[in-house]
């Protein structure tokens, strides 16, 4: 059967050539996977524009395509250093919180801590409140430390995974991961 | 208060629970216009070629009949006047000695 769908390096060749439009097809394919993992990373009110910045920087970036990986590989490193280029610029701007958990906050962390929690606690409230905790602790790290954390802690990923997205070498990534952990328990279990 | 280690496994679950649970945004086709515009808007770009592939095939194989004529050319010439280098340095040596001798000298460091 015939495909008519070009390939990632055949759209690439095309778009080096000169024909701007044929990006779209790269668009069309990688928008949902790109929104994927810039929804992880930033907040919801600013995942439509740090995605739109990936497609910009890809294709400023496509000239150096080499081709040695997929350009799905390559669309993703450039997304998630795309995410820690975000957190670098809004920590910059912005004031360290001063703020602490608040009463309800505290209470919730308790009680997850202390396993006095119920079933319908977990279902119901434990959503909204973790979010909020999480969020707490990881506003107090830097943007280094956070996205190690996020990568390594809480997506999973191998230190050579995330030291491949993020450009690191892999021993700087284990040791900001166990630093980074060790700052989050600190300002959870510290609370 | 102290922790155990079960204590804070169960933070983690929960907290990763939180995390993937996260409201996600979706792109619609007014983003995916933006994009585009903003794409459009920085013009064509074109493939860089790096220095090595100066070297490659298409660029050697290009220059090669323009050296193969100035080859020839070259050989004809020196077979028609008879460059013999021995002859050419000795009448340079006699011709300017000091001058030559420090070129050699100079050439030579």
């Amino acid at each position: 059967m015939h495909n008519d769908t070009p390939n990632d390096a055949e759209i690439v060749r095309r778009v080096l050539e000169g024909d701007v439009n044929s990006f779209e097809h790269l668009l069309k394919k990688y928008k949902n996977y790109v929104f994927k993992i810039v929804n992880k990373h930033v907040p919801y009110d600013q995942v439509e524009e740090t995605a739109q910045d990936v497609f910009v920087r890809a294709y400023q970036s496509l000239p150096k395509f080499e081709g040695r990986s997929s350009f799905k590989q390559w669309l993703a490193k450039i997304t998630v250093r795309t995410c820690y280029d975000f957190w670098r610029k809004t920590y910059k701007n912005r004031e360290l919180p001063m703020s602490s958990l608040t009463e309800n906050q505290k209470d919730w962390l308790e009680k997850v801590i202390s396993d006095q929690a119920s079933q319908s606690f977990y279902e119901e409230v434990t959503r909204e409140e973790a979010r909020e905790v999480l969020n707490y602790a990881l506003d107090r790290l830097s943007s280094e430390d956070r996205m190690v954390l996020e990568l390594v802690y809480l997506e999973g990923l191998s230190g050579k995974e995330a030291a491949d997205l993020l450009g690191w070498s892999v021993a700087n990534v284990k040791v900001r991961a166990f630093r980074s952990r060790k700052k989050l328990h600190k300002l959870l279990v510290a609370n | 208060m102290k922790y155990f280690k079960n204590d804070l496994i169960r933070l983690k679950k929960v907290l990763l629970i939180a995390y993937h649970n996260k409201e996600n945004a979706e792109p619609g086709e007014p983003w995916q216009g933006s994009v585009m515009n903003q794409i459009r808007s920085i013009g064509p770009i074109y493939a860089e070629t790096p220095w090595f592939m100066l070297f490659d095939d298409r660029f050697v194989w290009r220059f090669a009949t323009a050296v193969c004529l100035v080859a020839m050319i070259l050989s004809v010439y020196v077979l028609q006047t008879g460059f013999h280098s021995e002859y050419e340095l000795a009448s340079l040596f006699l011709g300017n000695p000091l001058e030559f001798t420090l070129t050699q000298y100079f050439g030579a460091n």
